[in-house]
């Protein structure tokens, strides 16, 4: 049940926005590096969501994080034949301000279920049932096209029709939800032990990241280090990686910090420049830049920009720095170097 | 657990730990034509020295840096596309560490550069791009 004060109606509301978008409202979006077809067998994975959500209260305003992630399960027959379940857990963290109060922040948790089918092309997930607090699903399905996929790895994101996504910002101040899948072909009993054992580190990841996309948070760069570092030790031993020699590569987790990295390309979250570095070095590490669109890349040095503009303005030599090398690793050896020479200046 | 006390307990900001044997002097290091390598190069910061040991994936190794407590690892081709990066403690790491087979591979000539941080993440020490290929 969500906890709530004497908030709860307003950010019900605002959560039954949100999650009837969520569920409901979904189109494909525009397709990566995806090279084929979900091939026979069984799969194990995992499909995600993330929404962000604001809107204003008397004499304050809420900003909400909602983040979910949850296993799934399905196979794939030879004629293509999709068949299997779904369930989902997650937790939403809320910040409040508010005139006169102290800022505070809150934390729900939330869980739903139902099943896939589809073709082998992509897979629809059909919710039936399950809800957040007082707020229950109806019965719909969300479309998950693939974006990647090899012999034993398949990935895919999903977002918000773009017309629904204006109508819910009318409706409640502010407001976008995407989300990623992956799944890996089980090609041994242990693999499912071993695709849950990802799941449950991609659910501590968001956890993670979902400090960072509260107001002020900060990145715990240690801990989000540590856990992509175990992710693919699990990995490695999980995939038939001489099968798929030559082919894209591509971690579970890439998905997941694509998704913060283009929150925050689209301004719908703020963080700081040295955990922007830490992101992009992490999205990098995990093939986030390997699934992406095109232009993903450079809408991640566009923020750089903003960010060494800022920078500059606030005399943060840290925050230069930062920018520096983030640039650096993204190969921009001359926004590089602009944000070294600025850094120099500051100190 | 009161809702603060949970919030707490995921913004555990961890300071990076380490403190890696000095090994390297704090010298600077020439450009070389890299425009990042330039834009250092009048800073008093070490110069990391690395190798690169050839295979079906390539190793690199690198130099500690007096003050570093991370390092981190920037594979991109010579055309400025990114292909990897990767931070540690340690002063060693095969491309994809943990991926093995199954993270990326150079299909491209490529370089490998090094940056030393401190343990708030300030640059104190870094590489020229070194050949892969």
């Amino acid at each position: 049940m969500i906890r709530v004060h004497a908030l709860r109606k307003s950010r019900s509301r605002a959560m039954a926005v949100v999650l009837g978008m969520t569920m409901v409202s979904l189109v494909p979006v525009p397709a990566g590096a995806g090279d084929g077809r979900v091939v026979a067998g069984d799969w194990s994975g995992a499909f995600s969501a993330l929404a962000v959500y604001g809107f204003p209260v008397a004499d304050g305003r809420i900003a909400t994080t909602l983040t979910a992630g949850g296993p799934l399960a399905f196979t794939v027959t030879d004629g293509g034949r999709v068949q299997g379940t779904w369930s989902i857990d997650g937790f939403v963290i809320s910040r409040v301000s508010i005139t006169g109060v102290e800022p505070f922040s809150t934390t729900t948790n939330l869980r739903a279920n139902g099943v896939i089918g589809g073709a082998g092309s992509g897979l629809t997930l059909t919710v039936q049932g399950g809800g957040v607090g007082p707020v229950a699903f109806g019965l719909a399905t969300v479309d998950m096209p693939l974006t990647f996929a090899t012999c034993d790895y398949v990935a895919g994101t999903w977002g918000v029709v773009e017309g629904a996504q204006r109508a819910a910002a009318l409706a409640s101040g502010s407001v976008s939800a995407s989300g990623t899948w992956y799944a890996f072909r089980r090609a041994s009993p242990e693999d499912a032990e071993r695709a849950a054992t990802i799941e449950r580190l991609e659910f501590t990841l968001r956890e993670v990241l979902s400090v960072v996309a509260t107001p002020g948070g900060v990145l715990d760069r240690r801990e989000f280090t540590r856990i992509i570092g175990e992710m693919e030790r699990v990995q490695e031993s999980l995939r038939d990686a001489r099968r798929c020699v030559g082919r894209n590569w591509g971690t579970p987790f890439a998905g997941v910090i694509m998704q913060f990295l283009e929150a925050i390309a689209n301004g719908r979250i703020d963080v700081r420049a040295q955990d922007l570095q830490t992101l992009i070095e992490g999205g990098l590490r995990t093939g986030a830049f390997v699934d992406a669109p095109p232009e993903f890349e450079g809408l991640v040095v566009g923020v750089l920009r903003v960010k060494l503009t800022a920078a500059r303005a606030a005399r943060d030599a840290n925050a230069a720095e930062a920018v520096g090398i983030a640039a650096a690793l993204l190969g921009e050896g001359a926004l590089a170097a602009e944000a070294f020479e600025a850094e120099r200046s500051f100190r | 657990m009161s809702h603060r006390t949970a919030l707490a307990s995921l913004v555990l900001v961890a300071g990076l730990a380490g403190g890696a044997a000095p090994v390297a002097a704090a010298v600077p290091v020439g450009g070389g034509g890299d425009p990042v390598s330039e834009a250092l190069a009048d800073r008093d910061l070490a110069a990391v020295k690395v190798k690169v040991k050839d295979g079906e994936l390539p190793t690199f190794l690198w130099t500690r840096v007096r003050g570093a407590s991370t390092y981190l690892v920037s594979v991109r081709t010579k055309k400025g596309s990114p292909l990897w990066a990767w931070s540690g403690e340690e002063t060693k790491v095969r491309l994809g560490d943990g991926l093995g087979l199954a993270g990326p591979r150079i299909t491209a000539p490529s370089v490998v550069q090094v940056f030393a941080l401190d343990a708030d993440g300030a640059l104190v020490g870094f590489s020229k791009p070194v050949a892969i290929r």
